[in-house]
């Protein structure tokens, strides 16, 4: 009948304090030279994987990293405002169009009205930059729409980077 | 695990109030785990302090969202392997080559009840495995690093490196039996059978 030596991965168990590894087994590898050899190797290994490199920092270290951090600006506290307002409005130029394109016209047509009266009253700025578009041939609304759009991405792309950065690398 | 996190919270708060003593303290904690990452993962010695410099910045910059999910140190870990990742992505930095001088490991001999010899022989050994992971895939290098010298879980390990625990254990198994094959393959038996 063939010996059946122990499998590497059986001997790492074993150097893991593996209490699952049967009886059998254990006295197989107490007797038998060959599994001593692989377990005296693994040891080794072992010892070496252990063993502190020398992975030695500087000293004051510390010190150079606060210096350093003079020079770099401390972030404001959690949570932004304007972050929070970018992604409200975000979110509601998001439905507005989803609105519009379903057909909603009623309600996108208020929208836009109540936007043009803002528009209109508001911001004059706007106005003349809307005539300054105009003029160029520009339509005023493709203009809005792209930048409801690059709004709506640049929201979702502030959610994902700040839940990424939360918990995963910043 | 729990006064630990109540230290590390009250250490934050501390940084975070602008504290850099309390900052200077978190750097001192953690300085070895990120040494350990950045020293097996970066082979230019000359990057690699200004590596674990980026890596604290980075803490201090965004350790306002640190939210206790997981424990410091892991978090601490996970920036330092990612900025090193980003190192070696952008350098395209070689494998590790930074054994010690013989010379420089009879320095380090202390004579603690072991013969010259003795030590000498068990430092060569030493040298060698660390020479074999050195050679061994980054990635490798990494859990086993994380594993073996910075005691984490497997579990912990998988947070920092984000691979399925799966691979974790998988990586450590091949990684270990890859190093008992190389030298087993390099040198006579007798030479590390003692």
């Amino acid at each position: 009948m063939a010996v059946k030596h122990l499998s590497d991965e059986q001997i790492q168990r074993y150097l893991e304090g593996d209490m699952s590894l049967d009886s059998e087994a254990v006295y197989h590898l107490q007797e038998c030279p060959i599994c001593q050899r692989q377990l005296q190797i693994y040891r080794k290994v072992y010892q070496g994987l252990q063993q502190d490199a020398d992975f030695e920092l500087a000293p004051g270290f510390a010190e150079t990293v606060i210096t350093r951090l003079t020079t770099v600006p401390v972030k404001s506290s959690r949570g932004s405002l304007v972050g929070l307002i970018l992604i409200c409005f975000g979110t509601t130029a998001a439905a507005c169009l989803t609105l519009y394109f379903l057909e909603a016209k009623a309600l996108a047509e208020t929208l836009a009205s109540l936007f043009a009266t803002a528009v209109e009253f508001g911001l004059p700025l706007v106005e003349s930059f809307k005539v300054t578009l105009a003029s160029l041939g520009v339509r005023p609304d493709i203009v809005l729409f792209t930048i409801l759009i690059l709004i709506t991405f640049g929201a979702i792309d502030r959610i994902l980077f700040r839940h990424r950065g939360s918990h995963l690398y910043p | 695990m729990e006064s630990d996190c109540s230290e590390s919270r009250r250490l934050i708060n501390e940084v975070l109030n602008g504290n850099s003593a309390a900052f200077a303290t978190l750097i001192e904690r953690n300085k070895k785990l990120v040494s350990h990452v950045v020293f097996r993962m970066i082979a230019n010695k000359a990057d690699r302090e200004d590596v674990c410099q980026e890596v604290f910045i980075k803490v201090y910059q965004n350790l306002d969202r640190f939210n206790f999910e997981s424990k410091l140190s892991t978090w601490i870990a996970r920036i330092a392997y990612n900025a090193c990742l980003n190192h070696l992505e952008k350098k395209h930095v070689p494998l590790l080559d930074d054994l010690g001088s013989e010379q420089d490991i009879l320095e380090k001999y202390s004579g603690d009840g072991e013969t010259p010899d003795c030590y000498m022989e068990r430092q060569d050994i030493m040298a060698r495995v660390r020479s074999e992971i050195d050679r061994m895939p980054v990635h490798f290098r990494t859990v086993v690093t994380l594993y073996h010298l910075d005691e984490m879980s497997y579990e912990e390990i998988a947070e920092v490196t984000d691979m399925p625990l799966g691979t974790v254990k998988s990586y450590l198994f091949r990684a270990r039996k890859l190093l008992k094959e190389r030298l087993k393959e390099k040198y006579q038996l007798e030479d590390i059978w003692r």
